[in-house]
């Protein structure tokens, strides 16, 4: 019993350490992936040369965290004046910049 | 627009809202007209307060007539004195997240249909922050979790147990942010003098979700009108005595997709 215990992990550990492709094949295999690295690593470099606008970080533009908004006094869809206090609810205000209603 | 249908939930909170725009009154009152908009949409000309805000859009040149003056689209939550508490921006001029995902984030409670699934350890609830999406909508899944009186279960980074893992399978048009898990408190398990970083009380883990507004995007999500988002929580929960083995549970968020408006206001 013992000895057959012994057998099958000798044969499970042989499993395992046999190669799953022959010495040639996993070269080739081995250098494709090689390739694949090196174009990955290249591309980006080659895409920097190319004129893109360069994007700031966003979280740190405009009033940070703890900090007062600008005040402001701009006209309404309903052509009313209105400012942050007229705007301002009892526990605040959700103040939404967006794009454009027009496009 | 999204916005509208969140006017009452934010007026519940004590919170109003109030969009702004460089476009003219007149296009606003347009656009108020045809969706129905009653929340203040200001109109900000020449792009004057978005600049003195200082979140212009400064990849637009100057010589694109049509958008240049348009902002990083982003939303600040301010108190009553006007300070800001909380800020979401994003990078594309269209992505923009839902107030629904904002409110998720904040903490808030979110008026959407949940489901509820418990076992003796957790009871968990899960949903999506909106029903309906367009690409280049940040919307998030969001899970309520509540363990068991007594039981915890183990944050991010613990090793020995299996911490809380949210996961969600990438699917083409869909960009998913690493989730959200809140900070943590430590345990200490006297029997071994351990301490590790648990979640005892009810927690919400939030994972961002973006329709992607890109041609690859986009030619990925042609004729798609129902996005089905397929997800796994692991996690691992023990008690002062003895941890359960190990679980996997599957979940899945239905939203209804949109295309992107493209209808132009009539001056």
């Amino acid at each position: 019993m013992d000895v057959d215990r012994v057998r099958l992990l000798t044969t499970k550990k042989k499993g395992v350490l046999v190669s799953p492709m022959p010495n040639r094949m996993s070269r080739i295999v081995a250098s494709a992936v090689l390739y694949m690295l090196i174009s990955l690593v290249a591309q980006p470099t080659a895409r920097q040369s190319s004129p893109q606008p360069t994007l700031p970080d966003v979280q740190k533009l405009g009033p940070q965290m703890g900090t007062r908004v600008p005040d402001f006094t701009l006209l309404d869809q309903k052509g009313q004046s209105r400012t942050l206090a007229s705007l301002t609810g009892p526990k605040g205000l959700m103040l939404v910049f967006f794009r454009s209603a027009d496009w | 627009m999204e916005l509208q249908g969140r006017v009452a939930e934010l007026k519940r909170e004590g919170l109003s809202l109030a969009g702004v725009s460089y476009d003219s009154v007149a296009v606003l009152a347009d656009f108020s007209r045809r969706r129905g908009i009653t929340f203040p949409l200001l109109s900000d000309p020449g792009s004057a307060t978005i600049k003195r805000y200082g979140i212009l859009n400064t990849t637009v040149p100057e010589t694109n007539q049509q958008s240049y003056g348009i902002p990083f689209p982003g939303t600040f939550m301010l108190n009553a004195q006007g300070v800001v508490t909380s800020r979401f921006f994003e990078q594309a001029y269209q992505e923009r997240s839902t107030v629904g995902s904002i409110m998720a984030r904040l903490g808030n409670k979110v008026a959407v249909h949940a489901t509820t699934v418990s076992s003796p350890q957790l009871e968990m609830t899960s949903f999506a922050t909106d029903n309906t999406v367009a690409p280049g909508t940040q919307f998030s899944l969001v899970l309520d979790v509540r363990p068991a009186r007594g039981v915890h279960v183990y944050a991010p980074g613990v090793t020995g147990y299996k911490p809380i893992s949210l996961s969600v399978e990438a699917q083409p048009g869909l960009v998913t942010r690493g989730a959200q898990y809140p900070p943590s408190k430590d345990y200490h398990f006297k029997p071994l003098n351990e301490h590790v970083q648990v979640y005892q009380r009810p927690f919400r883990i939030v994972q961002d979700v973006l329709v992607d507004a890109s041609p690859q995007g986009q030619s990925a999500l042609k004729e798609v009108t129902m996005l089905t988002i397929k997800g796994i929580l692991n996690y691992q929960a023990c008690d002062d005595k003895l941890c359960f083995t190990p679980q996997s549970m599957p979940l899945s968020w239905t939203v209804t997709l949109r295309p992107l408006d493209r209808e132009r206001a009539k001056p």
